[in-house]
């Protein structure tokens, strides 16, 4: 065979990757959402870090914290590694992309030390070493958790240390007017993210007896445990701030709306031992909304509109013969 | 020659690679077995490049040994969602071997207009093969290549490995199966508790399943007879 090797120049792999995954998802109108969010974005943050300044610190910490977040957890950075030429400059320029909407949108604002410091963060991060934790982590909060939550626990193991590093953050800081809550949201995020993979059907049918069964007690136990999450940084939080006190209740009404559409979700697409990305983006929209102390309506909405999908779904795996 | 000096691997306390010094015939198909957990697939990643000690040295026909020249198929392989079997391959940018690859695939018969979704477990195993021949390293290192694949395409399999040496290509494969491994190694190594314990050539594989399993036999022997 031949040796003859090309490589591109620019390092355009992982970028033509994504729109390809953009468009096969979306057909038709992945340009409108692409247009949408190349436009939104920058006015978006333009417009908050105008109106109080705080707000650059807060989006660009929270911007960078989740790309590194994403980038520790990634799960195809091995391949990217392994098998894609120029894996470092191909990770580099996807988050570089990824980052430019809310570049555009501090340098739209005049905060040049915040472009510098994201442009710096999406170049650096691809040199990060990745953390392998090796290991059971928080055996004694998992053993506290039912088995028929095992999300929950596999989102302990896999966000360790990150996860308990955020709680630790929101609860120091529990004194600042928006940090705690915002914190409190990247939880949600990670959590909610945890009901992408869906458990074979002989465990979905040793789980419970019926649909209605497994939805109610998933829903219900993912709840009391988000709660027990939140709460101490809510309490903490309306202790520092009491006149924020309607504030925090919305909010987190608002947090365990997402978790609840994350489980009505994964159910209505349910498919024995898939992966649903795709959910991702629905609970996304609705967790941009539950930042905001009473548009949680929204993904309580979407919640209650797709549970009768969900039970339906399960209902065919539960019953059905040929299925 | 593909020799290996001081390769190690330890996770926190435990040393699960050590191998102080070993040498690989070059152009040859080897065999890697052992027991779960004996340090197979860490070996194959440190061969990779991956995860080796710091003082490691792995040198293959004079030149350092690590991804650029090696191909890696893992026992697991990540398939991006929502794409093609084509765009799959599309991302393995290494010649433009595009007719033997279609060549290949006339004896896989993977579908690489359908989306990767829609694959069986074999499939997908084929399309990842397919995926580390595009690239057409000097070096592959196959980990579990035949799981999920069926008798057809194991000999497809053998075949495509027997093409490979006689390109002068060197191929490692790890598997617990130990019939096709005996057909088309040359040497095989057992491997147990990160160590090379022995190589077995072509006339001494008679010898290598009593040697695999001496220590487990006489385990399992006496833990049934105690609990059954």
């Amino acid at each position: 065979m031949a040796l003859i090797v090309s490589v591109p120049v620019f390092p355009t792999t992982l970028v033509r990757l994504r729109l390809t995954q953009l468009r096969r998802a979306y057909p038709g109108w992945w340009v409108v959402l692409l247009a949408i969010a190349i436009i939104a974005i920058p006015i978006v943050v333009e417009k908050l870090v105008v109106s109080d300044s705080n707000m650059r610190y807060y989006l660009s910490g929270a911007f960078l914290l989740a790309v590194v977040g994403w980038h520790q957890r990634r799960p195809d950075l091995r391949f990217v590694r392994k098998h894609i030429a120029q894996p470092n400059g191909s990770l580099m320029l996807e988050y570089l992309l990824l980052a430019l909407p809310v570049m555009i949108g501090f340098g739209m604002a005049n905060a040049w030390v915040e472009v510098g410091a994201v442009l710096f963060g999406m170049i650096a991060l691809v040199f990060m070493p990745v953390m392998d934790p090796v290991g059971t982590h928080m055996r004694w909060l998992r053993s506290r958790i039912p088995a028929l939550l095992f999300e929950m626990k596999a989102g302990l193991q896999r966000t360790y240390p990150f996860a308990f590093v955020i709680w630790v953050l929101a609860l120091a800081f529990c004194w600042l007017p928006a940090l705690p809550l915002f914190l409190t949201w990247v939880l949600t995020m990670i959590m909610a993210s945890q009901f992408e993979e869906c458990e074979s059907r002989a465990m979905l049918l040793v789980t419970a007896s019926d649909a209605r069964s497994i939805l109610n007690k998933k829903i219900a136990g993912s709840l009391k445990i988000m709660l027990l999450i939140m709460a101490p940084v809510l309490i903490a939080a309306t202790i520092a701030r009491p006149e924020w006190w309607w504030i925090h209740g919305l909010f987190g009404l608002g947090q365990l709306s997402v978790i609840a559409l994350a489980v009505i979700l994964k159910y209505k697409e349910y498919i024995p031992n898939e992966r649903l990305t795709a959910n991702g983006a629905t609970i996304a929209i609705g967790a941009v909304f539950a930042l905001l102390p009473g548009l949680f309506l929204l993904p309580l909405l979407m919640a209650l509109t797709d549970r009768r999908k969900a039970l339906e779904n399960l209902d065919l795996y539960f019953h059905a013969t040929d299925h | 020659m593909l020799q290996i000096t001081d390769l190690t691997r330890s996770y926190g306390e435990k040393e699960v690679l050590s191998i102080p010094s070993f040498g690989f015939v070059t152009g040859e198909v080897h065999g890697i077995v052992g027991l779960n957990g004996s340090g197979k697939t860490t070996f194959l990643n440190a061969l990779y490049g991956f995860g080796r000690s710091k003082n490691a040295r792995v040198i293959y026909e004079n030149m350092p040994m690590d991804h650029t020249n090696t191909a890696f198929l893992e026992a697991e392989n990540y398939f991006y969602p929502g794409i093609t079997g084509h765009e799959y391959l599309a991302l393995f940018q290494g010649k433009d071997t595009t007719t033997t690859i279609d060549g290949v695939n006339e004896l896989l018969e993977v579908p690489l207009d359908e989306l990767i979704s829609t694959y069986s477990t074999g499939m997908r195993k084929k399309l990842a093969l397919l995926g580390i021949l595009k690239l057409d390293r000097p070096v592959l290192l196959l980990d579990e290549p035949m799981n999920g694949l069926d008798l057809a395409a194991v000999r497809v399999l053998e075949a495509i490995v027997r093409k490979l040496v006689e390109h002068e290509r060197t191929v490692f494969i790890t598997s617990h199966v130990l019939g096709p491994l005996i057909a088309i190694c040359k040497q095989i190594h057992l491997l147990q508790d990160g160590m090379f314990l022995r190589t077995f050539e072509q006339r001494e594989m008679d010898q290598l399943e009593a040697a695999l399993f001496a220590d487990l036999d006489k385990r399992t022997e006496e833990t049934i007879g105690r609990v059954m």
